[in-house]
């Protein structure tokens, strides 16, 4: 699924707040219909309380015009801010349940400098593009290198810590062993 | 691998299969991909995953984690009592015989698990963790309790967390680094032990020594080696153990020497006083040779008194015989009297046996003939008995049986009149239940009706024809909404082309205006037409209103047709609305209907059966009644009776006359047993006083004795007797030759008559003490001198003997002198040793301190090898962390719930403290990369979310036995300490993932409100999602039908 630049027109959006720049970007899947609008802001917290007023705005003139349930419950806003705002008003923002999921993004905090960036991160937030299941990577990257150490000392069988006579013995012979690899002065 | 169906019966909170069956399929019958089981706390979500759990990998892993399983253990222990079942797995309210098990049955296998049987105050859950199927593989990662996240973080150590990882890893790198972590632990021990000794040594090498102490030791040991002692002379090379070896010798040859000075003392008094007890020793001599000889004198004299004696005792046996001999003739010659008389006893005895014998027999054969009459008498008696009472019965049932057959008559009648009431009942419950089928088939044909705008055309109006409804009208106004929504459509395309005019013409009156303005003119460049002014046509252009009411006509015929069109659909909607409450009430009547038909069913069913009950009572009653009679009628009845009681009158005669003649039978033999009797017991009497005389005992014992037989008795007394006179005489011969022999010695010997054997004895005994007596005295004397003296001879003279002890004692005084002097010479040197000490030391120590700090040396080269080969193990195993916790996706998970404004990256760190064990930290890092536990700072519903992350993560790459991915996740109620910003990303990511990596996600919730959203954002038909909610306790609710509650705009 992919999230494609819609012509639908958002006028109601753009005649009520001239200076934020709104795109509406829509799923190609039609089946499982998702509306994501991105408002990008020219400001940090000049409008406090634009993004309800937008959500209104989108509830009224988009949302109630869809007649697809799926579409209805699937609409996103991107709210991206050139500075970071405040947590509260982030917080404020992104916990609101009114109508549709809100996203607060920072150009400085996400680091999107495009709009195909910022796209980029609404996609892997809403679609989880970004998520991977990659090959088991415990496995070790290369060989150990070789040395009279581990020649002697085991790497398959454990060499007992503990106090008892013949641990202590076994871990002297140990030593023993590797001493007389290791020249005397 | 993805769940098809789970069937849970008597299975913790579930019971039957009824209730616990979870249909996880799709109606197209495919896995569902997104499962949500909606429940109160409490209802039986988590005991759902704890038997898919249990099933698949045959644990419960909330029960057995490390962190609790000991105390889950204990706990259910002391709640154990004895004699009861503990039931941990089982449901505790079914029946002892209901099953309990869990099966799982996914799209490639099915699984049945029985939950092992408890024994009497044991449990049927140990609290063990067990090995997964080699079938399934260990599929416990895809199961992500509350408990097990709720706890990754917060209880679980980090000592433990690195343990655990590296025990599933089971990797070579850190058994290596194991060992070597103990290697350097020892070696670093001995580094510090061997600078100890370095430093000691170094100490005693410094002290100050007297170099002449060598010279000085080396001259006294030549003294000793003069005198032939065995002492080494000191090297330059001296050392410890050459100093303890010859203290040792010192030490062994002082004490040799002092003890053999002792010896030569002690034998030098010894013998001087032996001296002394010459003369005693020369007595004993004498007295020894002397009874010596008495001893050989006292056997003769012993020789004589024992042939005396024995044959005293000759010539008195010889009498005694002769004595015996001559009683034996006189007992034969009386026993020979008495023959004749035994004869006749004899022959009586043998009469009279034989009688009593016959006599025996007669009484016996009486005796079992008086008792077979007796018996005979008996059982005519008990049959007498038992015929008139036969008699008896059968007369009362003679006077009964007139009205007992007037009851079965009117018990005949009854049944006629019940049996033709069933049959009545019978048939209403036919009619009735016919009836029923007819009325149901209605209800199915009108619940089939399609209530909707779509389904108007195909409804099967008949259905409710009863209800006399139309579809007349609803069809005219579904005709009216079409017209009216192609009029809204046409009207709106009119408008549409209208608006577009009218930009056109906004466009032609902004050129116009801008041409009339360049030319300033008051002609209409359209129509020619010459107004007043420039600025008036101006006007006019601009305020045109052609256009703009031509747009508000179309307006206004555009919202006409939407009225219509509204009204149309409204209209429809209520015709809909009417005609669905018309169904609903047409159900309604029906199922009242059935309700009523049903309830009159069951009362004609119990009358039916009631009647039956009592047709059954009456024909038993029948029975009963005819079984008295004998099964027989009113006449066959009458005439078996009387023929009966003929019968038995005549068998009653012929047993009274069988009575009699046993009675007199009896009678008779008791007579005859009683005369014979006194027959027998005078016969035996008579045979006692025979037995008892003195004749017939003598005889009888004597042919006894002598073997023989009556007959031949008389031969056998005559031959004895005639032998035991020769007897008689030879043995007086004998006697009278005895008796000379003993008349002979005695002349010869006269004066040694009176000795007896005792006195000889007593004289010997004297004799032997006194030489015992001497030989302890020349023992002893004899021993004392060879001790000194090798060569000393018992048979030496007092003289001889006071001469060698003189000699020996001046030999020996010369010997101790020299004793003593070597003595003194090796005190000496053992003083001179002493100094020589520090010299020695001195010495060692340097040669020690030269050898431990060469081997200081090779250990810290070897302590630099194996802490070069721990930092490269050390990266290895860190690299390898970092790999293997999936910490890319990790964090991809983490960021989308992001529940943290300043910390949003996690990453895992290892702590390789050598003087503890290593711990396996998770951190979060903010964007400056400053890190923190999350465990310290975080709240519990942050740390919750970064623990769901992780177990997220490493559910998505669980693999089966087989290698394949395992497709299903289990979510237990995720967003229990979730606020709404997460709960919001959190549907979004489980979307994800299930549709992006094609897993199953099978989640739980408590709250309604998340599984309404749910629903919502991840609808059944575009996700192929799947909906269940729990009704009650235990029990999966039969219908899928939701009500839709939520508005995204509440």
């Amino acid at each position: 699924v992919k999230l494609l630049l819609s012509k639908s027109d958002i006028r109601y959006l753009t005649d009520s707040f001239p200076s934020v720049d709104f795109c509406l970007y829509q799923s190609n899947d039609l089946d499982r219909f998702i509306s994501c609008f991105i408002a990008t802001f020219p400001s940090g917290e000049d409008y406090p309380d634009a993004w309800l007023e937008i959500t209104s705005l989108i509830a009224v003139n988009f949302q109630a015009s869809l007649t697809n349930d799926h579409a209805t419950w699937n609409i996103y806003l991107a709210l991206v801010f050139p500075t970071q705002v405040s947590r509260h008003l982030k917080y404020k923002i992104e916990s609101n349940r009114f109508s549709l999921r809100k996203i607060v993004l920072t150009l400085t905090q996400d680091n999107p400098e495009t709009k195909d960036q910022v796209l980029e991160v609404i996609e892997n937030m809403v679609l989880g593009s970004d998520l991977v299941i990659g090959p088991t990577s415990a496995e070790p990257a290369s060989s150990p290198n070789s040395s009279f150490v581990r020649e002697i000392v085991s790497s398959t069988s454990i060499i007992p810590a503990d106090t008892k006579e013949k641990s202590i013995l076994e871990r002297r012979q140990y030593l023993t062993e590797l001493l007389s690899r290791v020249s005397k002065p | 691998m993805k769940i098809k169906q789970v069937i849970i019966e008597g299975f913790r909170a579930y019971q039957s299969k009824a209730d616990g069956t979870f249909d996880l399929t799709t109606p197209s019958g495919d896995c569902a991909d997104f499962v949500s089981i909606y429940a109160p706390n409490g209802f039986g979500k988590t005991s759902f995953y704890d038997a898919v759990e249990w099933n698949l990998t045959n644990n419960i892993g909330r029960f057995v984690r490390d962190q609790t399983r000991v105390q889950n253990n204990a706990i259910s222990r002391s709640q154990n009592q004895g004699g009861r079942k503990q039931y941990i797995l089982r449901n505790r309210f079914i029946a002892d015989d209901a099953p309990s098990q869990v099966t799982v049955i996914t799209d490639s296998f099915e699984i049945i698990k029985k939950v092992p049987s408890a024994r009497r105050g044991s449990r049927d859950y140990h609290f063990e963790k067990e090995q997964p199927d080699e079938k399934t593989g260990d599929l416990g990662d895809v199961f992500l309790s509350q408990e097990a996240i709720d706890a990754f973080l917060r209880e679980e150590k980090p000592e433990s967390r690195y343990a655990r990882f590296m025990a599933s890893l089971g990797d070579e790198d850190e058994v290596y680094r194991g060992n070597l972590t103990t290697l350097k632990r020892d070696l670093n021990n001995n580094i510090a032990k061997a600078k100890e000794e370095e430093a000691q040594h170094l100490k005693v090498a410094q002290s100050p020594i007297n170099p002449s102490i060598l010279e000085n030791l080396n001259s006294t040991i030549s003294t000793l080696q003069q005198r032939s002692e065995k002492v080494p002379a000191f090297g330059a090379d001296l050392g410890v153990e050459d100093v303890r070896s010859l203290r040792s010798l010192i030490t062994k040859r002082s004490h040799d020497l002092g003890i053999e000075i002792k010896d030569a003392d002690s034998a030098i008094l010894e013998l001087n006083a032996e001296v002394d007890k010459v003369h005693d020793f020369s007595a004993a001599r004498d007295r020894k040779v002397l009874a010596q000889t008495e001893i050989a004198e006292l056997g003769r004299v012993r020789n004589f008194v024992e042939k005396r004696e024995g044959l005293l005792r000759s010539i008195a046996r010889s009498s005694k015989t002769i004595n015996e001999f001559a009683a034996s003739v006189s007992r034969i010659n009386s026993i020979a009297e008495y023959v004749p008389e035994f004869v006749k006893f004899e022959r009586r005895v043998a009469e009279a046996s034989a009688l009593l014998r016959a006599l025996q027999n007669d009484l016996i054969a009486t005796q079992v003939d008086i008792s077979s009459f007796e018996q005979r008498a008996s059982e005519c008696r008990r049959l007498l008995e038992e015929l008139e009472s036969n008699a008896n019965a059968l007369k009362n049932l003679q006077r009964n049986a007139e009205a007992i057959f007037q009851q079965i008559d009117a018990a005949l009648q009854q049944r006629e009149i019940q049996l033709a009431d069933a049959a009545t009942a019978n048939l209403r419950v036919q009619l009735l239940k016919r009836k029923i089928e007819n009325q149901e088939e209605d209800l199915r044909r009108v619940e089939a009706i399609e209530v909707s705008e779509d389904a108007i055309d195909f409804a099967d109006a008949s259905a409710l024809a009863q209800e006399r409804f139309s579809l007349v009208s609803l069809k005219s106004a579904l005709l009216e909404k079409r017209a009216s929504s192609i009029a809204l459509q046409a009207a709106t395309t009119a408008l549409d082309q209208v608006q577009d005019q009218v930009s056109q013409f906004t466009t032609l009156i902004a050129l116009g205006t801008e041409l009339v303005t360049k030319t300033h003119s008051d002609q209409c460049p359209l129509c020619s037409y010459t107004h007043n002014s420039h600025s008036d046509l101006i006007d006019r252009i601009l305020d045109n209103p052609a256009l703009t009411q031509y747009e508000a006509e179309a307006i206004r015929v555009k919202e006409a047709a939407q009225r219509q069109h509204d009204l149309a659909s409204n209209n429809l909607v209520l015709l809909l609305q009417e005609w669905g409450s018309l169904k609903n009430k047409a159900t309604l009547e029906i199922r009242e209907v059935i309700a009523a038909d049903e309830a009159r069913l069951r009362s004609a069913l119990k009358d039916s059966q009631q009647l039956a009950l009592q047709i059954h009572s009456i024909d038993e009653n029948i029975k009963k009644l005819r079984s008295e009679v004998l099964d027989r009628s009113s006449d066959q009845f009458s005439e078996y009776s009387s023929l009966e009681l003929e019968s038995l009158d005549s068998r009653r005669q012929s047993e009274l006359k069988d009575l009699e003649s046993c009675t007199v039978e009896a009678e008779a033999r008791r007579q005859k047993f009683k005369v014979d009797s006194q027959s027998a017991e005078e016969i035996r009497a008579e045979l006692q006083l025979i037995s008892g005389s003195d004749v017939y005992i003598n005889v009888k014992a004597f042919i006894v004795e002598s073997g023989t037989t009556l007959a031949e008795l008389p031969n056998f007394i005559a031959t004895r007797k005639s032998q035991l006179e020769h007897e008689i005489q030879e043995s007086r011969i004998s006697l009278k030759l005895l008796s000379s022999e003993l008349s002979e010695i005695e002349k010869h010997s006269p004066n040694l008559l009176q000795l007896t054997r005792q006195s000889i004895d007593d004289a010997e005994v004297r004799g032997r003490a006194s030489i015992a007596s001497a030989d302890v005295t020349l023992m002893k004397f004899a021993s004392n001198m060879r001790r000194h003296i090798l060569d000393y001879d018992d048979q030496w003279s007092a003289l001889e003997i006071t001469k060698r002890i003189a000699s020996f004692t001046s030999q020996t005084e010369g010997r101790i002198f020299g004793l003593k002097e070597l003595l003194s010479t090796y005190s000496l040197l053992g003083e001179q040793l002493k100094d020589a000490l520090p010299f020695i030391d001195s010495i060692s120590a340097k040669r020690e301190l030269e050898r431990v700090s060469a081997d200081i040396l090779q250990q810290e080269t070897l302590l630099s090898e194996l802490n070069k080969e721990y930092a490269e193990t050390i990266a290895r195993l860190e690299q390898r962390v970092r790999g293997f916790f999936y910490t890319d996706l990790i964090n991809s998970i983490y960021r989308k719930i992001d529940p943290h404004p300043d910390f949003k990256r996690v990453l895992f760190d290892c702590d390789f403290s050598e003087s503890d064990r290593p711990r396996l930290n998770v951190l979060v890092a903010d964007e400056k990369g400053e890190t923190i536990s999350p465990s310290l700072y975080f709240s519990a519903a942050q740390v919750n979310i970064l623990s769901l992350s992780i177990f997220l993560a490493r559910a998505l790459h669980v693999k089966n036995a087989d290698g394949n991915t395992v497709q299903c996740i289990f979510i237990d109620d995720p967003i229990h300490s979730m606020d709404s910003i997460n709960v919001l990303s959190t549907i979004d990511l489980l979307r994800s993932i299930s549709r992006k990596f094609d897993r199953q996600i099978i989640l739980s919730t408590h709250d309604k409100n998340f599984f309404d959203l749910l629903r919502k954002k991840i609808p059944e038909q575009q996700y192929s999602s799947k909906f269940i909610e729990l009704e009650t306790f235990g029990r999966v609710r039969d219908s899928e039908d939701f009500e839709d509650v939520l508005d995204p705009t509440e």
